[in-house]
């Protein structure tokens, strides 16, 4: 009896326990858990895309490509914009280098083309010309002497011999200011009257020597940017509460300027006759070439933010916009570029000059295939120009043949106008190696090229006289670099200068196509290096692994073509134009 | 039996003695703060969904599960959580803005579509879920749902100006423009990788900014669906993979993206060619979508390689008249100047856009 009610005991004790249990059993399981039935019914999927979206290696080749930035070389030059705070739109442009031989001794000069402050240089009057002189093997001096003295904020330098003198003149461009100066021949210039103060008065940036009526002198393009007034406070915006310089769009775009070369060391204003006045648009690199080969010279201006122009003749000295007929005035996409640089070479290999048009940053470079009767395609898309050139502002743009193996190569100087949030101010300068299949970005090739810089004008140039064309650019508060080719395998060449008699003596896009057995390449003459600079007017060429050009055809300006046979590997050459036998050179 | 009574009586008792002793709800809430303050995170949720099944109203424990949702990445519970404030699922207008807010600012855009399409189902006039649900289509760059979001719109009111203009930019989209979705759409589609829609916002994205390579491995790596194909297509195209765009385009016309079905065949015929196939296939495209700048661009080259020179400069004008008409339209919508919409809609006009042409008319004439 004891015993049961014990258990009695026991069972309603562990009732009153299972009771407690139940109640905490009852309190854990009653959670609120609404998001998970809100899961079930929504079926998120979070999932990364790390494995899918990695950006892709770039296409780069290891191909002994190679240039060595040349040391103690006395150019103690850097591009001064005067950035402090104002956000002016001249700031961002940069100054461009010229190739010249200022005292007729064979070895290459440079001429570097300097800002100051654009809001106080009447009042500045340090000279914003730098000559330097090359007195040994890549040693220069400053050829202050040279009388190449400018006051003014400047940009561009675009030489050429406009009165067939035999001697290199210089025309520089800048803000509100733009000025020719004649060389007297004897190592000194002198500045010479170009149009009034009231064209000239502009903000202009790249000009281009070239002629336009054929008549055997030179006459000159100068692209014009906006207008900017000096004494005006400037707009500055913002983003993401960065203050920023603000586009071209919050002004009004300057007109070009096209002036005639009357041939008594004068000019007259073609601007209005010629129609280029007429069209507006913030122009930035200007080149002058026979796009199609008919012995007339077309003018391509990159406009940046707006469409591209083409002008091509139509009657004397009147000209025809077909930059939206030719497929030239907008990317491929049917878009607007910000458009800066010209670069220029056949890169199809189907006889033709290409165009290769540097763009803003999140916009391809261009690269205008030229199909023949002024009909060009963008072909940039997809390719390596497209993906090495989104993240960059790209200026300059030399397409050459660094390794001469007979396929040309292209060199871009990069470098933001302004810090942007989320893009570096200093970007990394691009070479890319051309090849049948394409072009592949180029890995180490020189220091200089893993240094991300502030790089505006460029040009192409022997500076050592190794027949390897070297590198000059131009960088906005950075010293300037003198890039000496030092590609190891490179392959046979020969350079050539052009002088001509009918045509003008300055190189004015003269084509010079060579043939080694079945295959033909042709190459473009001309001082001018599409963004504020100048080309030497010596060009070295590629012949891969053969001996000699079988024939190198030159087209002259009007279509004049001379013929000259077996010109072989390691010849300095100057063909004249009328005279059946090239010079060779020592 | 009474044995039976009895043991029912002490269970009871053991119930009541439990919930006599367990904390109540201020206690849980003191409790469950505690635990956030020092960092228990995984206690003070277990405390706060115990607080909420036993008092739903308690702002502390919906505050902590809020941070919990922000801190582990669990939008649901955001979203469950916020549908407490509208109790039995009461379908006001403010509660589908609400909930498509919080998705959005998540990257659940499909859910937000969904949020955001159930609200019109019960609110078709209401203006701030109209704008949400166009806006959404634009974030995911589908110009074709935008404009047909837009058309519903008019039906049921005045669509606002700034979202016909947002259609126009969306429909010319240049690589500038995209660039900035990009971060978006990647954000969308890492947060739910079922959202097919977002998924082909992005290939289109990375199609527009030239990163052809990463735009295909988005697509393979995508669940098939017919404007997938189309989209691979293109990109293959554009990349010169030619037989790869072969495989995958589809074999016959799409229900949607058919524009780009025909820019596909467009770009193949160029590939190969085939100029006048190019020029047939590439005007339907234009006609399809008057806005794009790229399918112009390529038809325009089509029609200068088969040297039909008054057609060239007829198109040719047009684009400029296009580029023009995105000029317009960026700058309007920087600075709003409505009453531009009439040069706008001249514009889309002479491009042949009878729908956003008939949009436009009707905010004029509403």
């Amino acid at each position: 009896m004891r015993r049961k009610r014990l258990l009695y005991s026991i069972c309603l004790v562990g009732s009153a326990c299972c009771g407690y249990v139940a109640g905490i059993a009852y309190e854990r399981t009653s959670l609120w858990a609404a998001d998970q039935r809100l899961a079930e019914l929504l079926q998120i999927e979070p999932r990364s895309l790390t494995d899918v979206l990695t950006e892709p290696a770039e296409q780069t080749a290891s191909v002994g490509l190679r240039f060595e930035e040349a040391e103690a070389h006395g150019i103690p030059f850097a591009y001064e914009n005067g950035s402090d705070g104002e956000f002016h739109l001249a700031e961002t442009l940069g100054g461009g280098v010229g190739a010249i031989d200022l005292d007729a001794d064979g070895r290459p000069d440079l001429i570097f083309v300097d800002g100051g402050h654009p809001m106080s240089w009447p009042a500045d009057q340090a000279s914003r010309i730098r000559a330097y002189r090359q007195t040994g093997s890549v040693k220069f001096q400053n050829a202050a002497s040279s009388g190449l003295s400018w006051h003014g904020y400047g940009h561009g330098c675009a030489v050429a011999d406009f009165d067939n003198d035999g001697f290199d003149d210089v025309l520089i461009t800048g803000y509100e200011k733009s000025t020719l100066f004649k060389n007297l021949g004897d190592g000194t210039f002198q500045e010479t009257d170009l149009m009034d103060d009231s064209t000239l008065g502009r903000w202009c940036a790249t000009a281009c020597w070239t002629d336009v009526d054929d008549d055997g002198d030179l006459d000159v393009y100068i692209a014009c940017y906006a207008d900017v007034p000096r004494n005006q406070p400037l707009p500055v915006c913002d983003v993401g509460g960065i203050r920023i310089h603000c586009n071209p769009s919050f002004y009004s775009p300057a007109s070009d300027i096209l002036l005639e070369n009357t041939g008594d060391g004068k000019f007259r204003d073609r601007s209005s006759d010629s129609g280029v006045a007429a069209l507006q648009e913030y122009g930035l690199g200007v080149i002058s070439l026979d796009l199609d080969q008919d012995g007339d010279r077309e003018i391509f201006v990159a406009n940046d933010g707006q469409r591209n122009l083409l002008f091509t003749p139509d009657g004397e000295w009147t000209l025809k916009d077909s930059a939206l007929i030719s497929g030239v005035a907008f990317s491929g996409q049917g878009e607007t570029m910000g458009s800066m640089g010209i670069g220029y070479g056949d890169m199809d290999g189907n006889g033709l000059p290409d165009l290769l048009v540097t763009n803003f940053s999140n916009e391809s470079n261009a690269l205008y295939l030229n199909m023949g009767q002024l009909a060009f395609v963008d072909s940039a898309q997809g390719t390596a120009i497209d993906q090495t050139s989104r993240p960059m502002v790209g200026w300059s743009s030399i397409v050459f043949d660094a390794n001469y193996d007979t396929q040309p190569d292209i060199f871009a100087a990069n470098g933001h106008v302004t810090e942007m949030p989320g893009e570096p101010f200093l970007q990394m300068p691009s070479l890319l190696m051309g090849s049948p299949n394409g072009f592949r970005a180029v890995e180490n090739a020189g220091r200089w090229f893993q240094t991300p810089q502030q790089a505006r004008g460029a040009c192409r140039v022997d500076v050592d006289g190794d027949t390897l064309d070297d590198l000059v650019v131009s960088e906005i508060g950075m010293p300037a670099a003198v890039l000496l080719n030092r590609t190891a395998a490179a392959g046979n060449r020969f350079t050539v200068r052009t002088i001509g008699t009918r045509s003008p003596r300055s190189a004015d896009a003269v084509g010079v196509t060579v043939t080694i057995g079945d295959t033909r390449r042709f190459h473009v003459l001309t001082r001018c290096a599409g963004y504020l600079s100048s080309n030497s007017g010596t060009l070295s060429i590629g012949l891969g692994s053969a001996a000699s050009a079988d024939r190198v055809s030159v087209r002259w300006a009007g279509n004049r073509i001379q013929e000259f046979s077996d010109v072989a590997a390691g010849r300095r050459i100057v063909l004249i134009e009328g005279r059946t036998d090239p010079i060779v050179m020592p | 039996m009474k044995f039976s009574l009895l043991m029912l009586t002490t269970f009871s008792l053991g119930l009541a003695v439990f919930f006599s002793q367990r904390p109540n709800v201020e206690d849980l809430t003191y409790e469950a703060s505690i635990a956030w303050n020092s960092g228990d995170l995984d206690r003070a949720e277990q405390l706060s969904r115990r607080l909420l099944a036993r008092a739903p109203d308690s702002v502390r424990g919906r505050e902590i599960l809020r941070n919990r949702s922000m801190a582990t990445n669990r939008p649901e519970l955001a979203l469950a959580v916020a549908e407490m404030d509208f109790p039995n699922n009461s379908p006001a207008p403010d509660r589908y803005i609400r909930l498509s807010g919080i998705a959005m600012s998540r990257g659940l855009f499909r859910i937000a579509d969904e949020y955001l399409a159930d609200g019109l189902h019960h609110f078709p006039d209401h203006q701030r879920l109209q704008q949400q649900f166009v806006a959404l289509s634009g974030l995911r760059l589908d110009p074709e749902e935008m404009l047909r979001r837009l058309l519903a719109w008019a039906k049921s009111g005045r669509p606002a100006p700034e979202f016909v203009i947002m259609y126009l930019g969306l429909s010319s989209l240049d690589s500038r423009a995209a660039s900035s979705s990009e971060e978006w759409l990647r954000q969308a589609v890492e947060a739910d990788a079922s959202d097919i829609d977002s998924r082909l916002g992005l290939a289109r994205c990375l199609m527009l900014m030239g990163k052809l390579e990463q735009c295909c491995k988005l697509l393979d790596a995508s669940t098939f669906s017919e404007r997938a194909a189309v989209l691979h297509a293109v990109a293959f195209a554009l990349r010169g993979e030619i037989a790869a765009a072969k495989d995958c385009i589809p074999t016959s016309v799409p229900t949607r993206f058919q524009a780009e079905y025909r820019y596909a065949l467009g770009l193949i015929a160029i590939h190969e060619e085939r100029w006048e196939e190019a020029a047939r296939e590439l005007g339907s495209a234009v006609e399809l979508k008057p806005l794009s700048t790229s399918y112009r661009a390529r038809y325009c080259e089509s029609l200068r390689r088969l040297k039909r020179d008054d057609e060239h400069l007829r198109e040719v004008k047009k684009l400029e008249t296009l580029i023009q008409l995105v000029k317009r339209s960026h700058q309007l919508q920087r600075h709003p100047d409505m009453s531009q919409l009439s040069e706008l809609r001249q514009l889309c006009e002479q491009l042949g856009d009878s729908p956003a042409v008939t949009i436009i008319s009707a905010i004029e004439n509403y």
